[in-house]
């Protein structure tokens, strides 16, 4: 029944906040886009509450939202300023690192994880942090699943190589 | 000692869980006898724990009362139920009926209700008195609607009960426009009368509510009147004493029910 549907997005929404957020920062790079894009995911989940199938998993569902206004939001941000998506790695990498300087290594680890392609870096944070198997990441990504294992290797491939050059 | 892409591939996918039962076992026994290929597993094992912790890290920093805060402001712009093409109409309506009832000098009633004064189910109850507080003695035409007949034959259909011109007399009053509105999905008829000059909506929620016996009570000039039997609702509102809508709402609960 969709009011049981609405309910659970609304009192739900809250706990994936933080993720949503992570997510929308590897994606857009910078935190107030991030943020704004949250926000966007939020209200768009709210008027689409009854949509969202019970028993299934709120945060996946999320994300696909989150991720559908992003593609949407940078489509039309391209066509106006006629010119490619803005640039993700350096914020992530920057704002990351200035916000988390206590921990280094992690701020080093993001600022490798900022510098890769945008699509391997959403790849990544999908499989390897957000737990999502090869085919529901294919799913979510509208890709095969070979691109999926193919952008994992490049960037565990380039995330190790930058481990051992900064080791050198 | 270098590997080849396929094998990181394989490694990668290895790592993951996802590499199928034929390959997985393959690469398990290239894996025993191949030292360089066993490290090379471990540093891409490492990459990957590595992003798990700087992401970690990384959600530690997220802005989450500030997200909190517009989610509340988010949750609270929108209605915990659906915003129903009722609600909609309703908005459209008070615009165009706000203008009438200034050009006639009548002025909308304020009147709201308070949501307590309803049960859940009773929302399009609810609906009904703020819509009703926006009419105005014109709204309901200066003579019956040419199309009153069809107009009840299409009601009858959608709501599933017979409504016609004679059942819909009560006293001396005779209907004198039908709508078909509709709540949430579910069909909405509304007929309409003038006591004197006085605006009366009688209407029919077809929503498989619960029976409910005859239910009268006033408040700031309104009366309305509700129950429900047949697995629809129904309720008859307008500013006239309690005592007169009770008894034409009991004489249209004998006549269509």
């Amino acid at each position: 029944m969709s009011g049981g549907a609405r309910e659970e997005v609304r009192g739900g929404l809250e706990a994936h906040l933080a993720r949503l957020w992570r997510y929308a920062l590897s994606l857009s790079g910078a935190r107030d886009v991030a943020e704004d894009l949250v926000q966007a995911t939020c209200v768009r989940a709210i008027e689409r509450a009854d949509q969202f199938q019970l028993g299934t998993r709120l945060d996946r569902w999320l994300f696909s939202i989150l991720r559908s206004i992003w593609l949407n939001e940078s489509r039309a941000r391209r066509v106006r300023a006629g010119q490619g998506v803005l640039d993700a790695s350096e914020a992530l990498s920057v704002d990351g690192a200035h916000q988390i300087e206590t921990n280094i290594s992690a701020a080093q680890v993001l600022r490798a994880i900022g510098a890769l392609p945008s699509a391997q870096r959403e790849t990544v944070l999908l499989v390897y942090v957000e737990g999502y198997s090869y085919r529901e990441a294919a799913e979510l990504l509208g890709a095969p699943i070979g691109t999926v294992m193919s952008r994992l290797a490049a960037a565990r491939e380039t995330l190790t190589r930058s481990h051992e050059t900064k080791d050198a | 000692m270098a590997t080849s892409d396929n094998d990181d591939r394989k490694l990668s996918a290895y790592l993951d869980g996802e590499l199928g039962e034929a390959e997985r076992t393959t690469l398990e026994t290239r894996l025993a006898g191949d030292p360089g290929l066993r490290a090379r597993l471990e540093a891409l094992r490492a990459a990957a724990d590595r992003t798990r912790a700087a992401f970690a890290a990384l959600l530690e920093t997220a802005p989450v009362a500030e997200m909190r805060s517009r989610l509340d402001t988010a949750l609270a712009d929108a209605p915990a139920r659906a915003a129903s093409p009722w609600r909609r109409r309703v908005v459209a309506i008070a615009a165009v009926v706000a203008i009438g009832a200034f050009a006639a000098g009548v002025g909308a009633g304020r009147w709201s209700v308070e949501s307590s004064n309803f049960a859940e189910r009773d929302d399009w109850r609810q609906a009904v008195v703020e819509y009703m507080a926006l009419y105005a003695p014109e709204s309901f035409g200066e003579a019956p609607s040419p199309q009153l007949a069809d107009q009840l034959a299409s009601l009858s259909r959608r709501l599933g009960a017979p409504l016609d011109v004679d059942r819909l007399k009560v006293d001396d009053l005779s209907p004198r426009r039908a709508e078909l509105l509709q709540y949430d999905g579910a069909p909405l008829g509304q007929i309409g009368y003038l006591d004197g000059a006085t605006p009366v909506a009688f209407c029919i929620l077809r929503d498989g509510e619960p029976d409910a016996a005859l239910a009268a009570a006033a408040r700031d000039g309104f009366a309305f009147a509700s129950w429900a039997q047949g697995g629809r609702g129904f309720m008859l509102i307008g500013k006239i004493p309690i005592e007169r809508l009770t008894t034409l709402a009991r004489a249209l609960k004998e006549k269509t029910g």
